[in-house]
């Protein structure tokens, strides 16, 4: 989601669309106070550019819909490294969702208090699903 | 959609409360100026938010596969659960994530290069309309696949 970078927003919310083309801006766009915060930021974006891709076209794109059961997850989770993919892409799409799921909804929060509660709902939500998750993929019985 | 379909979708109102804290209003001197000087802002064309609701639509994607995962033990009911990924209705949403995570996937990578690199901004209208290319020139064929085996199907 966009709002993992605040730099995005700078770039994204005003340019002139189909106008003149944009000048570069005078300020640097990373913000000069963020140090490994925002080179974490860029490493898990260029990440899951490729893990959701290959998760999404991986499961339903190369694989019929129509054929999709247990069966296909024991297939694949034979292979120790796709049980890990499954985790890794689970734990960083939701970080990564949630971040910017609370972005979006504390930009239109208008007391701290209500920013907080939004913070907390979405995140044990979040974590709770993928608590779940990761521990059912990586623990997951493969025989019949 | 295309670009132009895109820049048909732009809203000419001005932000009404979030602009006010946005923080590209700090680093656009236009706005300033406008605002200085008690001028009517100027209708601003904006890139549509598809980026947000694309991402949207993939977080639904992850929480609800990842739900689903939690009730893979339960061999019978995710079985019956994928059969139902078999018919028309659960192909075509299948499509719209797929559209939806090439979309945020296409346009997070703009949006991480042009972060990284500022100079970037320059060519914005060229890497957008990249975006929307690579989005539909994947997407298209890409739904193809998905739904034509259920009209194979249904036309046998």
């Amino acid at each position: 989601m966009s709002v993992t970078t605040p730099p995005d927003d700078l770039v994204d919310d005003g340019s002139d669309h189909g106008h003149a083309v944009p000048e570069p801006p005078s300020e640097p766009v990373r913000p000069p106070e963020e140090g490994w915060g925002w080179h974490l930021r860029q490493i898990v974006t260029w990440l899951l550019a490729v893990l959701l891709l290959v998760q999404v076209f991986g499961t339903w794109v190369f694989h019929d819909p129509g054929h999709f059961g247990v069966g296909f997850y024991v297939l694949r989770w034979q292979h120790t490294g796709w049980r890990f993919f499954d985790a890794a892409f689970v734990a960083l799409a939701l970080t990564h969702g949630g971040l910017g799921l609370h972005h979006l909804v504390a930009s239109r929060c208008r007391s701290e208090g209500a920013r907080m509660a939004a913070a907390i709902v979405i995140g044990v939500v979040l974590a709770s699903i993928g608590l779940l998750a990761v521990s059912t993929i990586l623990t997951f019985d493969l025989t019949p | 959609m295309d670009a132009a379909d895109l820049d048909d979708d732009v809203t000419d109102a001005p932000e009404p409360s979030d602009d006010a804290t946005d923080p590209h209003d700090a680093h656009d001197p236009q706005a300033h100026d406008a605002t200085d000087r008690d001028e009517p802002a100027a209708p601003r064309r904006r890139w549509p938010r598809w980026n947000a609701v694309a991402g949207l639509v993939v977080l639904v994607y992850v929480v609800v596969w990842a739900a689903a995962l939690t009730h893979i033990s339960d061999r019978n009911t995710f079985n019956r659960w994928g059969q139902a990924m078999g018919s028309l209705g659960a192909r075509l949403a299948v499509s719209v994530v797929v559209l939806a995570a090439l979309f945020h996937t296409f346009d997070g990578m703009r949006r991480a290069a042009i972060a990284a690199k500022p100079a970037l901004t320059a060519r914005d209208e060229r890497l957008r309309a990249g975006v929307l290319f690579l989005t539909w020139a994947v997407a298209l064929p890409s739904i193809a696949v998905i739904v034509w085996p259920w009209i194979a199907e249904t036309t046998r």
